[in-house]
């Protein structure tokens, strides 16, 4: 079966509420630029293999990108 | 020791949450106006998992349901107690322009899901596996514009249905295969359960999710 499709058949509510939290609390919110040392969230979030968390996951990896691509729509 | 923050406000909560982030203690830094909460870490987590962003998203919850705060992202690493407050001073006037932006307000996290698959997911039929190359691509893209459309005609409903409170609203047009929409709307406070109930609505080819109302991450990006 295709990637998109397992991820299309596999997503329930409570599974896509917490991409949709994971999202924000991983791109969204504050930015301060002191010892800002990322790691890179669980492979739970990972697994779930949405773009949303993929994106928001890729972010942990370079901190301090600006957000505002991410703002509207693309 | 590290400083896991998270949120930054210039008021004070009737009751602190008991504990910061794994069990650790939660400490209040505060400087001219403005006051951050963190986590007390001996040393830096290497490997932050699920748990760990919901136990954050419940401190700045727990926060946001008493005071307006600004959630910082996660997770946002700060040497010391001086480091914070260094920041606290350079970044002072935009903390105050971002805290006034989300004063009273929430945010509630719209997303609207396909119900059924793309079209680009049936293979097409064609007498030659050339021309089935070349059907397939072009109802893929076809497919796909198809959707995009309809997902900026159901973010201009949202809009609408919303607009009687409406602060600001953010948009993602079909961010991934199975999202037509996702959408971050900041409303006051007092209307979100409102807002809640007006999206709440049936549609023939998607299926709305509605979540929070949650502290205003999306509107507290102060970078």
């Amino acid at each position: 079966m295709p990637e998109s499709m397992m991820s299309f058949s596999a997503v329930r509510d409570d599974e896509m509420s917490l991409l949709e939290l994971a999202d924000r609390l991983l791109n969204r919110g504050v930015v301060l630029t002191g010892e800002a040392t990322i790691s890179v969230a669980g492979v739970d979030l990972i697994y779930l293999g949405l773009n949303v968390v993929l994106s928001a996951v890729e972010n942990l990896k370079t901190p301090h990108a600006a957000p505002a691509s991410r703002r509207h729509d693309n | 020791m590290r400083l896991l923050l998270h949120a930054v406000t210039t008021t004070e909560p009737a009751a602190l949450p008991p504990v910061g982030l794994r069990g650790q203690p939660l400490m209040v830094v505060r400087h001219a106006e403005m006051s951050a909460y963190a986590s007390c870490f001996d040393a830096p987590v290497e490997h932050f998992g699920r748990a760990d962003l919901l136990a954050h998203h419940d401190i700045v919850s727990s926060l946001s349901a008493q005071i307006d705060v600004l959630p910082a992202r996660f997770p946002t690493w700060l040497a010391d107690e001086d480091a914070l407050r260094a920041e606290l001073e350079r970044r002072q006037a935009d903390f105050g322009a971002a805290l006034e932006r989300v004063r009273g307000r929430v945010e509630i996290a719209v997303t609207v899901m396909w119900t059924d698959e793309p079209d680009d997911q049936r293979a097409p039929e064609a007498p030659t596996p050339g021309r089935k190359y070349l059907l397939g691509r072009q109802q893929a893209f076809t497919g796909s514009d198809k959707r995009r459309a309809r997902g900026r005609q159901l973010a201009a409903e949202l809009a609408r249905l919303v607009s009687d409170d409406l602060v600001e609203i953010r948009h993602q047009v079909c961010p991934s295969p199975s999202v037509a929409l996702s959408s971050a709307v900041l409303v006051p406070r007092a209307s979100a359960e409102n807002v809640r109930k007006r999206i709440t609505r049936t549609e023939h080819d998607v299926r709305i999710l509605i979540n929070g109302p949650w502290p205003p991450y999306t509107f507290a990006d102060v970078v």
